[in-house]
Protein backbone atom coordinates (compact mmCIF):
# COMPACT_ATOMS: atom_id res chain seq x y z
CA UNK A 1 0.00 0.00 0.00
CA UNK A 2 2.62 2.63 -1.09
CA UNK A 3 0.32 5.43 -1.47
CA UNK A 4 -1.53 5.82 1.67
CA UNK A 5 1.42 4.85 3.52
CA UNK A 6 2.45 8.62 4.26
CA UNK A 7 2.92 9.49 7.37
CA UNK A 8 0.22 12.49 6.85
CA UNK A 9 -2.57 9.55 6.16
CA UNK A 10 -1.30 7.52 9.17
CA UNK A 11 -1.19 10.56 11.23
CA UNK A 12 -4.44 12.38 10.20
CA UNK A 13 -6.05 8.21 10.95
CA UNK A 14 -4.42 8.13 14.90
CA UNK A 15 -5.47 11.67 15.35
CA UNK A 16 -8.54 11.49 17.01
CA UNK A 17 -7.71 8.85 18.86
CA UNK A 18 -4.34 10.23 20.38
CA UNK A 19 -5.66 12.95 21.11
CA UNK A 20 -8.69 11.86 23.20
CA UNK A 21 -6.14 9.07 25.01
CA UNK A 22 -3.51 12.00 25.27
CA UNK A 23 -6.25 14.02 27.21
CA UNK A 24 -7.84 11.44 29.45
CA UNK A 25 -5.45 8.89 29.95
CA UNK A 26 -1.63 10.37 29.23
CA UNK A 27 -2.43 13.68 30.61
CA UNK A 28 -3.94 12.19 33.83
CA UNK A 29 -0.88 10.25 34.95
CA UNK A 30 1.37 13.60 34.39
CA UNK A 31 -1.15 15.58 36.95
CA UNK A 32 -1.41 12.93 39.36
CA UNK A 33 2.46 12.31 39.86
CA UNK A 34 2.49 16.39 39.84
CA UNK A 35 -0.60 16.99 42.31
CA UNK A 36 1.37 14.67 44.36
CA UNK A 37 4.05 16.91 45.39
CA UNK A 38 1.09 19.48 46.85
CA UNK A 39 -1.45 19.45 49.53
CA UNK A 40 -4.44 19.83 47.41
CA UNK A 41 -7.56 20.15 48.51
CA UNK A 42 -10.60 19.83 46.19
CA UNK A 43 -10.07 22.31 43.06
CA UNK A 44 -8.11 24.83 45.12
CA UNK A 45 -5.04 25.80 44.88
CA UNK A 46 -2.06 24.00 46.43
CA UNK A 47 0.95 24.46 48.51
CA UNK A 48 3.81 22.56 47.85
CA UNK A 49 4.59 20.08 49.94
CA UNK A 50 7.31 17.76 47.83
CA UNK A 51 8.07 14.74 48.75
CA UNK A 52 5.70 15.20 52.19
CA UNK A 53 2.71 13.01 51.07
CA UNK A 54 5.21 10.14 50.71
CA UNK A 55 6.39 10.05 54.27
CA UNK A 56 2.83 10.57 55.00
CA UNK A 57 1.53 7.47 53.66
CA UNK A 58 4.81 5.90 54.93
CA UNK A 59 3.62 6.82 58.50
CA UNK A 60 -0.13 6.47 57.68
CA UNK A 61 -1.44 3.41 59.84
CA UNK A 62 -4.46 3.01 57.45
CA UNK A 63 -2.24 3.40 54.92
CA UNK A 64 0.02 0.43 56.10
CA UNK A 65 -3.20 -1.74 56.92
CA UNK A 66 -3.98 -1.45 53.37
CA UNK A 67 -0.71 -2.60 51.71
CA UNK A 68 -1.23 -5.47 54.11
CA UNK A 69 -4.91 -6.42 52.81
CA UNK A 70 -3.85 -5.70 49.22
CA UNK A 71 -0.69 -7.76 50.25
CA UNK A 72 -3.23 -10.94 50.98
CA UNK A 73 -5.09 -10.69 48.42
CA UNK A 74 -2.36 -10.25 45.40
CA UNK A 75 -0.62 -13.20 47.17
CA UNK A 76 -3.93 -15.00 47.69
CA UNK A 77 -5.83 -15.00 44.32
CA UNK A 78 -1.91 -15.87 42.56
CA UNK A 79 -1.63 -19.04 44.45
CA UNK A 80 -5.69 -20.27 43.99
CA UNK A 81 -6.21 -18.42 40.57
CA UNK A 82 -3.39 -20.01 38.45
CA UNK A 83 -3.52 -23.50 39.59
CA UNK A 84 -7.24 -23.88 39.71
CA UNK A 85 -7.28 -21.81 36.31
CA UNK A 86 -4.37 -24.04 34.87
CA UNK A 87 -6.92 -27.32 35.92
CA UNK A 88 -10.26 -26.17 34.70
CA UNK A 89 -8.88 -25.16 31.60
CA UNK A 90 -7.24 -29.01 30.98
CA UNK A 91 -10.27 -29.96 32.23
CA UNK A 92 -12.12 -28.28 29.58
CA UNK A 93 -9.98 -28.62 27.19
CA UNK A 94 -10.97 -32.37 27.43
CA UNK A 95 -11.95 -33.71 23.63
CA UNK A 96 -14.76 -36.37 23.10
CA UNK A 97 -16.80 -34.76 26.12
CA UNK A 98 -19.43 -32.40 25.62
CA UNK A 99 -18.67 -29.48 27.96
CA UNK A 100 -19.91 -26.66 26.08
CA UNK A 101 -22.58 -26.13 29.22
CA UNK A 102 -19.92 -26.08 31.83
CA UNK A 103 -17.50 -23.70 29.73
CA UNK A 104 -20.19 -21.19 29.78
CA UNK A 105 -21.23 -20.92 32.64
CA UNK A 106 -17.47 -20.95 34.52
CA UNK A 107 -17.10 -17.79 32.27
CA UNK A 108 -20.71 -15.95 33.77
CA UNK A 109 -18.59 -13.85 36.79
CA UNK A 110 -16.63 -12.73 34.46
CA UNK A 111 -19.17 -10.44 32.74
CA UNK A 112 -20.31 -8.53 35.78
CA UNK A 113 -18.86 -5.34 37.40
CA UNK A 114 -16.93 -5.97 40.36
CA UNK A 115 -19.81 -3.98 42.04
CA UNK A 116 -22.33 -6.41 41.49
CA UNK A 117 -19.97 -9.26 42.20
CA UNK A 118 -19.38 -7.19 45.28
CA UNK A 119 -23.13 -7.32 46.14
CA UNK A 120 -23.57 -10.50 45.37
CA UNK A 121 -21.45 -12.02 47.66
CA UNK A 122 -21.93 -9.58 50.59
CA UNK A 123 -25.05 -11.72 50.55
CA UNK A 124 -23.66 -14.92 50.85
CA UNK A 125 -20.57 -13.96 53.28
CA UNK A 126 -22.74 -12.33 55.50
CA UNK A 127 -22.37 -13.45 59.11
CA UNK A 128 -25.59 -13.14 60.09
CA UNK A 129 -27.84 -14.37 57.19
CA UNK A 130 -25.17 -15.19 54.73
CA UNK A 131 -25.25 -18.64 52.83
CA UNK A 132 -21.41 -19.85 54.42
CA UNK A 133 -22.25 -19.47 57.88
CA UNK A 134 -25.58 -21.29 57.66
CA UNK A 135 -23.88 -24.32 56.10
CA UNK A 136 -21.35 -24.17 58.98
CA UNK A 137 -23.66 -24.14 61.43
CA UNK A 138 -25.97 -26.71 59.96
CA UNK A 139 -22.73 -28.95 59.53
CA UNK A 140 -21.90 -28.18 63.40
CA UNK A 141 -19.07 -25.72 63.34
CA UNK A 142 -18.59 -22.40 64.25
CA UNK A 143 -19.29 -19.37 62.19
CA UNK A 144 -16.74 -17.27 61.25
CA UNK A 145 -16.65 -13.55 60.49
CA UNK A 146 -16.02 -13.28 56.83
CA UNK A 147 -16.78 -9.83 55.91
CA UNK A 148 -17.02 -7.39 58.71
CA UNK A 149 -14.66 -8.32 61.40
CA UNK A 150 -11.07 -7.47 61.87
CA UNK A 151 -8.85 -10.04 59.68
CA UNK A 152 -10.78 -12.23 57.57
CA UNK A 153 -12.16 -9.60 54.59
CA UNK A 154 -8.65 -10.35 52.32
CA UNK A 155 -9.10 -13.70 52.20
CA UNK A 156 -12.73 -13.40 51.70
CA UNK A 157 -11.99 -10.70 48.60
CA UNK A 158 -9.60 -12.89 47.33
CA UNK A 159 -12.55 -15.57 46.99
CA UNK A 160 -14.88 -13.21 45.68
CA UNK A 161 -12.12 -12.40 42.82
CA UNK A 162 -11.40 -16.53 42.93
CA UNK A 163 -14.91 -16.59 41.65
CA UNK A 164 -15.24 -13.75 39.39
CA UNK A 165 -11.69 -14.46 37.36
CA UNK A 166 -11.16 -18.28 37.22
CA UNK A 167 -13.42 -18.64 34.51
CA UNK A 168 -11.64 -16.17 32.42
CA UNK A 169 -8.06 -17.35 33.03
CA UNK A 170 -9.13 -20.81 32.10
CA UNK A 171 -9.95 -19.75 28.85
CA UNK A 172 -6.60 -18.39 28.61
CA UNK A 173 -5.06 -21.73 29.56
CA UNK A 174 -7.39 -23.31 27.20
CA UNK A 175 -6.04 -21.50 24.22
CA UNK A 176 -2.21 -22.13 25.65
CA UNK A 177 -3.08 -26.10 25.55
CA UNK A 178 -4.12 -25.89 22.16
CA UNK A 179 -0.97 -24.31 20.57
CA UNK A 180 1.21 -26.69 22.68
CA UNK A 181 2.69 -29.20 20.23
CA UNK A 182 1.36 -32.50 20.89
CA UNK A 183 4.36 -34.48 19.89
CA UNK A 184 6.29 -33.52 22.48
CA UNK A 185 3.70 -34.61 25.00
CA UNK A 186 3.01 -38.43 22.95
CA UNK A 187 6.74 -38.64 22.98
CA UNK A 188 6.99 -38.14 27.04
CA UNK A 189 4.21 -40.79 27.13
CA UNK A 190 5.81 -43.40 25.37
CA UNK A 191 8.95 -42.81 27.07
CA UNK A 192 7.05 -43.82 30.42
CA UNK A 193 6.32 -40.53 32.06
CA UNK A 194 3.21 -40.52 34.32
CA UNK A 195 0.83 -38.11 34.18
CA UNK A 196 2.28 -35.75 36.73
CA UNK A 197 5.79 -36.25 35.12
CA UNK A 198 4.42 -35.02 31.96
CA UNK A 199 2.63 -32.21 33.55
CA UNK A 200 5.39 -31.06 35.87
CA UNK A 201 8.26 -31.20 33.17
CA UNK A 202 6.65 -31.11 29.82
CA UNK A 203 3.33 -29.16 29.58
CA UNK A 204 4.29 -26.82 32.22
CA UNK A 205 6.90 -25.58 30.01
CA UNK A 206 5.03 -25.14 26.41
CA UNK A 207 2.64 -22.71 28.19
CA UNK A 208 4.67 -20.53 30.24
CA UNK A 209 3.39 -17.47 27.82
CA UNK A 210 0.20 -18.42 29.05
CA UNK A 211 1.01 -18.46 32.91
CA UNK A 212 3.23 -15.39 32.28
CA UNK A 213 0.37 -13.46 30.84
CA UNK A 214 -2.58 -14.73 33.55
CA UNK A 215 0.34 -14.23 36.60
CA UNK A 216 0.48 -10.54 35.38
CA UNK A 217 -3.26 -9.72 35.36
CA UNK A 218 -3.80 -10.99 38.35
CA UNK A 219 -1.36 -9.74 40.19
CA UNK A 220 -2.30 -6.53 38.66
CA UNK A 221 -6.17 -7.24 39.24
CA UNK A 222 -5.00 -7.51 42.99
CA UNK A 223 -3.06 -4.74 43.59
CA UNK A 224 -5.74 -2.23 41.57
CA UNK A 225 -8.33 -4.02 43.47
CA UNK A 226 -11.07 -2.00 45.09
CA UNK A 227 -14.60 -2.65 43.66
CA UNK A 228 -14.92 -6.15 45.43
CA UNK A 229 -13.90 -4.79 49.01
CA UNK A 230 -15.77 -1.35 48.59
CA UNK A 231 -19.78 -2.79 48.32
CA UNK A 232 -18.50 -5.86 51.04
CA UNK A 233 -16.89 -3.51 53.70
CA UNK A 234 -16.68 -0.08 52.40
CA UNK A 235 -13.04 -0.33 53.91
CA UNK A 236 -14.48 -0.96 57.65
CA UNK A 237 -15.30 -1.53 60.78
CA UNK A 238 -13.08 1.49 61.10
CA UNK A 239 -10.45 0.88 58.32
CA UNK A 240 -9.52 -2.47 58.94
CA UNK A 241 -9.94 -4.11 55.71
CA UNK A 242 -9.26 -1.12 53.96
CA UNK A 243 -7.06 -2.35 50.62
CA UNK A 244 -4.52 0.54 49.13
CA UNK A 245 -7.49 0.70 46.43
CA UNK A 246 -10.04 1.63 48.78
CA UNK A 247 -7.96 3.96 51.13
CA UNK A 248 -6.64 6.23 48.07
CA UNK A 249 -10.31 6.61 46.56
CA UNK A 250 -11.18 7.51 50.23
CA UNK A 251 -8.70 10.01 50.60
CA UNK A 252 -9.79 11.01 46.93
CA UNK A 253 -13.26 11.42 46.91
CA UNK A 254 -14.51 11.18 50.34
CA UNK A 255 -11.94 13.18 52.20
CA UNK A 256 -11.21 15.31 48.78
CA UNK A 257 -7.60 15.09 49.40
CA UNK A 258 -6.35 15.30 46.06
CA UNK A 259 -2.94 15.54 46.84
CA UNK A 260 -2.42 13.41 49.20
CA UNK A 261 -4.14 11.08 47.24
CA UNK A 262 -2.35 11.44 43.86
CA UNK A 263 0.81 10.07 46.41
CA UNK A 264 -1.51 7.05 47.02
CA UNK A 265 -2.30 6.57 43.14
CA UNK A 266 1.23 6.91 42.15
CA UNK A 267 2.66 4.49 44.77
CA UNK A 268 -0.25 1.70 43.69
CA UNK A 269 0.80 2.97 39.89
CA UNK A 270 4.86 2.33 40.77
CA UNK A 271 3.55 -0.92 42.15
CA UNK A 272 1.77 -2.20 39.22
CA UNK A 273 4.28 -1.07 36.78
CA UNK A 274 7.36 -2.87 39.09
CA UNK A 275 5.09 -5.79 39.63
CA UNK A 276 5.07 -5.93 35.51
CA UNK A 277 8.38 -5.43 35.10
CA UNK A 278 9.12 -8.60 37.32
CA UNK A 279 7.29 -10.73 35.52
CA UNK A 280 8.76 -9.45 32.30
CA UNK A 281 12.09 -10.22 33.47
CA UNK A 282 11.33 -13.50 34.99
CA UNK A 283 10.33 -14.57 31.79
CA UNK A 284 13.07 -13.59 29.50
CA UNK A 285 15.74 -14.69 31.96
CA UNK A 286 14.11 -18.35 31.97
CA UNK A 287 13.95 -18.31 28.05
CA UNK A 288 17.62 -18.02 28.12
CA UNK A 289 18.33 -20.86 29.85
CA UNK A 290 15.68 -22.99 27.60
CA UNK B 1 -15.17 -60.53 24.27
CA UNK B 2 -14.34 -59.62 28.08
CA UNK B 3 -11.44 -56.62 26.62
CA UNK B 4 -14.12 -55.20 25.05
CA UNK B 5 -16.30 -55.28 27.87
CA UNK B 6 -13.62 -53.86 30.21
CA UNK B 7 -13.17 -50.77 27.69
CA UNK B 8 -16.47 -49.86 27.93
CA UNK B 9 -17.22 -50.46 31.61
CA UNK B 10 -13.83 -48.01 31.83
CA UNK B 11 -15.27 -45.28 29.24
CA UNK B 12 -18.75 -45.00 31.37
CA UNK B 13 -16.93 -44.59 34.37
CA UNK B 14 -14.89 -42.05 33.19
CA UNK B 15 -17.83 -40.27 31.41
CA UNK B 16 -19.57 -40.08 34.85
CA UNK B 17 -16.96 -38.98 36.65
CA UNK B 18 -16.05 -36.31 34.45
CA UNK B 19 -19.54 -35.07 34.03
CA UNK B 20 -20.00 -35.93 37.84
CA UNK B 21 -17.18 -33.49 38.32
CA UNK B 22 -18.31 -30.53 35.88
CA UNK B 23 -21.88 -30.55 37.44
CA UNK B 24 -20.35 -30.06 40.91
CA UNK B 25 -18.39 -27.16 39.03
CA UNK B 26 -21.52 -25.73 37.93
CA UNK B 27 -23.40 -25.68 41.09
CA UNK B 28 -20.19 -24.16 42.50
CA UNK B 29 -20.65 -21.28 40.23
CA UNK B 30 -23.99 -20.61 39.67
CA UNK B 31 -24.30 -21.27 43.75
CA UNK B 32 -24.27 -17.59 43.94
CA UNK B 33 -27.05 -16.37 42.19
CA UNK B 34 -29.61 -19.38 42.97
CA UNK B 35 -29.08 -18.01 46.58
CA UNK B 36 -29.71 -14.63 45.54
CA UNK B 37 -32.94 -15.80 43.50
CA UNK B 38 -34.40 -17.59 46.76
CA UNK B 39 -33.81 -14.61 48.68
CA UNK B 40 -35.56 -12.45 47.00
CA UNK B 41 -38.62 -13.85 47.46
CA UNK B 42 -38.43 -13.84 50.98
CA UNK B 43 -39.35 -10.05 53.07
CA UNK B 44 -37.31 -9.81 55.75
CA UNK B 45 -38.21 -11.02 58.47
CA UNK B 46 -38.27 -14.89 57.03
CA UNK B 47 -34.70 -14.14 55.79
CA UNK B 48 -33.07 -13.52 59.79
CA UNK B 49 -35.73 -16.21 60.54
CA UNK B 50 -34.72 -19.03 58.43
CA UNK B 51 -31.86 -17.69 55.67
CA UNK B 52 -31.23 -21.41 54.33
CA UNK B 53 -35.00 -22.62 53.49
CA UNK B 54 -37.46 -22.26 50.66
CA UNK B 55 -39.17 -19.33 50.39
CA UNK B 56 -42.91 -19.75 51.30
CA UNK B 57 -44.65 -17.87 48.40
CA UNK B 58 -43.28 -17.26 45.13
CA UNK B 59 -44.98 -14.23 44.61
CA UNK B 60 -43.91 -12.71 41.22
CA UNK B 61 -45.94 -9.19 41.70
CA UNK B 62 -42.92 -8.63 44.09
CA UNK B 63 -40.59 -8.60 41.07
CA UNK B 64 -43.39 -6.39 39.30
CA UNK B 65 -43.36 -3.54 42.20
CA UNK B 66 -39.64 -3.19 42.87
CA UNK B 67 -38.94 -3.05 38.91
CA UNK B 68 -41.22 0.46 39.56
CA UNK B 69 -40.06 1.57 42.62
CA UNK B 70 -36.46 1.64 41.85
CA UNK B 71 -36.67 2.72 38.21
CA UNK B 72 -35.36 -0.24 36.82
CA UNK B 73 -36.13 0.99 33.25
CA UNK B 74 -34.26 4.65 33.89
CA UNK B 75 -31.16 2.84 35.32
CA UNK B 76 -30.77 0.17 31.66
CA UNK B 77 -31.60 3.08 29.68
CA UNK B 78 -28.74 5.47 31.01
CA UNK B 79 -26.86 2.80 31.18
CA UNK B 80 -27.82 1.62 27.45
CA UNK B 81 -27.64 5.82 25.73
CA UNK B 82 -24.14 6.19 27.25
CA UNK B 83 -22.56 2.84 26.15
CA UNK B 84 -23.55 3.08 22.70
CA UNK B 85 -22.46 6.40 22.03
CA UNK B 86 -19.23 5.63 24.17
CA UNK B 87 -18.69 2.57 22.08
CA UNK B 88 -19.80 4.03 18.53
CA UNK B 89 -17.20 7.19 18.80
CA UNK B 90 -14.28 4.35 20.05
CA UNK B 91 -14.63 1.82 17.22
CA UNK B 92 -14.89 4.40 15.07
CA UNK B 93 -11.66 5.92 16.11
CA UNK B 94 -10.00 2.20 17.37
CA UNK B 95 -10.45 0.90 13.69
CA UNK B 96 -9.18 4.30 11.87
CA UNK B 97 -5.92 3.92 14.20
CA UNK B 98 -5.12 0.27 13.88
CA UNK B 99 -5.82 0.10 10.51
CA UNK B 100 -3.22 2.93 10.24
CA UNK B 101 -0.93 1.28 12.59
CA UNK B 102 -1.26 -2.32 11.14
CA UNK B 103 -1.59 -1.53 7.07
CA UNK B 104 0.26 1.28 6.87
CA UNK B 105 3.40 0.49 7.02
CA UNK B 106 4.98 0.64 3.82
CA UNK B 107 7.10 3.99 4.74
CA UNK B 108 8.78 2.95 8.16
CA UNK B 109 7.08 1.64 10.70
CA UNK B 110 8.41 3.96 13.55
CA UNK B 111 4.78 6.19 14.26
CA UNK B 112 2.91 3.01 13.75
CA UNK B 113 5.29 1.55 16.75
CA UNK B 114 5.15 4.86 18.70
CA UNK B 115 1.02 4.41 18.73
CA UNK B 116 0.56 0.82 18.97
CA UNK B 117 2.85 0.58 22.28
CA UNK B 118 1.58 3.99 23.47
CA UNK B 119 -2.03 2.83 23.40
CA UNK B 120 -1.14 -0.80 24.86
CA UNK B 121 0.67 1.08 27.94
CA UNK B 122 -2.52 1.94 29.16
CA UNK B 123 -3.04 -1.52 30.41
CA UNK B 124 -0.84 -1.29 33.85
CA UNK B 125 -2.77 1.82 34.86
CA UNK B 126 -4.59 1.14 37.89
CA UNK B 127 -7.66 3.31 37.67
CA UNK B 128 -7.00 5.90 40.48
CA UNK B 129 -3.66 7.33 38.18
CA UNK B 130 -6.74 9.14 36.43
CA UNK B 131 -9.79 9.73 38.53
CA UNK B 132 -8.83 13.38 39.80
CA UNK B 133 -7.60 14.11 36.67
CA UNK B 134 -10.40 13.10 34.98
CA UNK B 135 -13.18 14.59 37.39
CA UNK B 136 -10.74 17.83 37.21
CA UNK B 137 -11.45 17.88 33.24
CA UNK B 138 -15.27 17.14 33.30
CA UNK B 139 -15.41 20.18 36.26
CA UNK B 140 -13.80 22.20 33.19
CA UNK B 141 -15.70 20.95 30.63
CA UNK B 142 -19.26 21.68 32.62
CA UNK B 143 -18.49 25.11 32.54
CA UNK B 144 -18.32 25.94 28.83
CA UNK B 145 -20.95 22.59 27.95
CA UNK B 146 -22.76 21.89 30.76
CA UNK B 147 -24.29 18.65 29.20
CA UNK B 148 -20.59 16.71 28.95
CA UNK B 149 -19.35 17.57 32.28
CA UNK B 150 -19.63 16.70 35.31
CA UNK B 151 -23.30 15.98 36.74
CA UNK B 152 -24.37 14.67 34.02
CA UNK B 153 -24.52 10.89 32.36
CA UNK B 154 -23.23 12.77 28.87
CA UNK B 155 -19.79 13.80 31.17
CA UNK B 156 -19.41 9.89 30.87
CA UNK B 157 -18.84 9.56 27.25
CA UNK B 158 -15.60 11.37 26.89
CA UNK B 159 -13.81 9.49 29.07
CA UNK B 160 -15.51 6.17 28.62
CA UNK B 161 -14.20 6.31 25.17
CA UNK B 162 -10.23 5.88 25.83
CA UNK B 163 -10.93 3.06 28.81
CA UNK B 164 -9.99 0.32 26.41
CA UNK B 165 -7.78 1.75 23.93
CA UNK B 166 -5.05 -0.87 25.29
CA UNK B 167 -7.30 -4.20 24.56
CA UNK B 168 -9.17 -2.92 21.49
CA UNK B 169 -5.83 -1.74 19.85
CA UNK B 170 -4.65 -5.27 20.77
CA UNK B 171 -6.98 -6.52 19.35
CA UNK B 172 -7.86 -5.02 16.13
CA UNK B 173 -4.63 -4.46 15.19
CA UNK B 174 -4.20 -8.51 15.54
CA UNK B 175 -6.77 -8.85 13.13
CA UNK B 176 -6.18 -5.93 10.68
CA UNK B 177 -2.91 -7.59 10.18
CA UNK B 178 -3.65 -10.94 8.64
CA UNK B 179 -5.49 -9.22 5.84
CA UNK B 180 -4.26 -9.94 2.65
CA UNK B 181 -2.69 -7.14 0.77
CA UNK B 182 -3.85 -7.98 -2.58
CA UNK B 183 -7.68 -6.99 -1.40
CA UNK B 184 -6.10 -3.62 -1.28
CA UNK B 185 -4.47 -3.26 -3.50
CA UNK B 186 -6.88 -4.23 -5.75
CA UNK B 187 -9.44 -1.60 -4.31
CA UNK B 188 -7.07 1.02 -5.24
CA UNK B 189 -6.56 0.11 -8.86
CA UNK B 190 -10.43 -0.05 -8.74
CA UNK B 191 -10.36 3.63 -7.76
CA UNK B 192 -11.17 3.27 -4.01
CA UNK B 193 -10.00 6.14 -2.09
CA UNK B 194 -8.39 5.33 1.56
CA UNK B 195 -11.78 5.73 3.40
CA UNK B 196 -13.36 3.52 0.54
CA UNK B 197 -10.91 0.81 0.62
CA UNK B 198 -10.96 0.69 4.81
CA UNK B 199 -14.71 1.12 5.08
CA UNK B 200 -15.93 -0.91 2.24
CA UNK B 201 -13.05 -3.25 1.41
CA UNK B 202 -11.17 -4.55 4.58
CA UNK B 203 -13.97 -3.73 7.51
CA UNK B 204 -16.08 -6.18 5.61
CA UNK B 205 -13.53 -8.85 5.83
CA UNK B 206 -12.40 -8.43 9.87
CA UNK B 207 -15.90 -8.12 10.92
CA UNK B 208 -15.64 -11.22 13.47
CA UNK B 209 -12.85 -9.28 14.83
CA UNK B 210 -14.54 -6.33 14.71
CA UNK B 211 -17.42 -7.43 16.36
CA UNK B 212 -15.49 -8.90 19.29
CA UNK B 213 -13.87 -5.98 19.74
CA UNK B 214 -17.32 -4.05 20.05
CA UNK B 215 -19.04 -6.41 22.56
CA UNK B 216 -15.68 -6.39 24.77
CA UNK B 217 -15.45 -2.70 24.66
CA UNK B 218 -19.64 -3.24 25.30
CA UNK B 219 -19.31 -4.87 28.29
CA UNK B 220 -16.17 -2.94 29.72
CA UNK B 221 -18.18 0.41 29.63
CA UNK B 222 -21.35 -1.13 30.63
CA UNK B 223 -19.96 -2.35 33.60
CA UNK B 224 -17.79 0.71 34.79
CA UNK B 225 -18.25 1.78 38.20
CA UNK B 226 -15.13 4.42 39.46
CA UNK B 227 -15.49 7.02 36.72
CA UNK B 228 -19.76 7.06 36.98
CA UNK B 229 -18.92 7.01 40.59
CA UNK B 230 -17.08 10.40 40.78
CA UNK B 231 -18.88 11.92 37.58
CA UNK B 232 -22.54 11.07 38.24
CA UNK B 233 -24.46 13.28 41.17
CA UNK B 234 -27.99 12.83 40.30
CA UNK B 235 -29.85 9.67 40.86
CA UNK B 236 -31.91 10.03 37.85
CA UNK B 237 -28.70 9.50 35.54
CA UNK B 238 -27.56 6.44 37.11
CA UNK B 239 -25.73 3.37 35.05
CA UNK B 240 -26.61 0.35 36.05
CA UNK B 241 -23.10 -0.36 38.28
CA UNK B 242 -24.35 2.95 40.32
CA UNK B 243 -27.80 1.75 40.40
CA UNK B 244 -26.51 -1.08 41.92
CA UNK B 245 -24.45 0.58 45.03
CA UNK B 246 -27.71 2.76 45.27
CA UNK B 247 -29.79 -0.08 45.98
CA UNK B 248 -27.09 -1.24 48.65
CA UNK B 249 -27.71 1.74 50.62
CA UNK B 250 -31.39 2.31 50.39
CA UNK B 251 -32.68 -0.55 50.90
CA UNK B 252 -30.70 -0.97 53.70
CA UNK B 253 -32.81 -3.61 55.47
CA UNK B 254 -35.13 -4.73 52.82
CA UNK B 255 -32.58 -7.35 51.46
CA UNK B 256 -35.44 -8.92 49.12
CA UNK B 257 -35.93 -5.92 47.43
CA UNK B 258 -32.36 -5.19 47.20
CA UNK B 259 -31.69 -8.77 45.54
CA UNK B 260 -34.64 -8.48 43.22
CA UNK B 261 -33.60 -5.09 42.23
CA UNK B 262 -30.11 -6.31 41.39
CA UNK B 263 -31.30 -9.50 39.78
CA UNK B 264 -33.40 -7.48 37.16
CA UNK B 265 -29.97 -5.08 36.18
CA UNK B 266 -28.25 -8.14 35.69
CA UNK B 267 -31.22 -9.57 32.54
CA UNK B 268 -29.91 -7.72 29.58
CA UNK B 269 -26.41 -8.83 30.13
CA UNK B 270 -27.12 -12.15 30.69
CA UNK B 271 -28.84 -12.04 28.08
CA UNK B 272 -26.62 -10.22 26.15
CA UNK B 273 -23.48 -12.62 26.68
CA UNK B 274 -25.68 -15.79 26.56
CA UNK B 275 -26.22 -14.37 22.82
CA UNK B 276 -22.52 -13.08 21.75
CA UNK B 277 -21.11 -15.76 24.28
CA UNK B 278 -19.09 -17.79 21.34
CA UNK B 279 -17.42 -14.06 20.31
CA UNK B 280 -16.78 -13.18 24.03
CA UNK B 281 -14.85 -16.32 25.14
CA UNK B 282 -13.23 -16.90 21.85
CA UNK B 283 -11.93 -12.92 21.37
CA UNK B 284 -10.65 -13.14 25.44
CA UNK B 285 -8.20 -16.13 24.14
CA UNK B 286 -7.25 -14.35 21.21
CA UNK B 287 -5.98 -11.23 22.81
CA UNK B 288 -4.19 -13.17 25.80
CA UNK B 289 -2.64 -14.87 23.22
CA UNK B 290 -1.96 -11.94 21.60
CA UNK B 291 -0.45 -10.45 24.84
Amino acid sequence: MHIYSKFRYKFLLCLPALVIFGVFMVYPILDTLYTSLFDKYMLKPGIFVGLNNYKKAFQDEYFRIGVKNTFIVVICTFLTQLPLAFFLGKFLSAPNYKNGAFKTISFIPYILSGIMTGLIWSFLLDPTIGLFNNLLIKLGMKPLIWIGGKTLTPYSVSLVLLWQAVGYHSVLFMAGFKMMPKDVIEAASIDGANALQRNWYVILPSIKETIKMSATLILIGGVNQYQQTFMLTGGGPSHYSETIGTYTYNVDFVSYQFGYGSALATIILALALGLTVIMLQLSSSKDDIA
Amino acid sequence: MQIKDQNRKKHIIKGILYYGVGLLIVILFLIPFIWMFFLSFKDSMDIFIDPFGLPEKWDFSLYIDSFKTARIWLMLKNSLLVTVTSVAVAMLLMFMSSYAIARLVRNGRKFNNFVYYLFLAGTAIPIFGQLMTIYKIDAQIAKIIPILGVGSKWGLVLPYIVIQFPMLTLIMVGGLRGVPTALEEAAVIDGCGLLGIMFRVVLPTVKPVFMTALIINFLAIWNEFPIANIILTNQNDYTVPMATLMFKRNYASDYGGMLRAALMLMIPQFIFYLIFQKNIVEGMATAGIKG
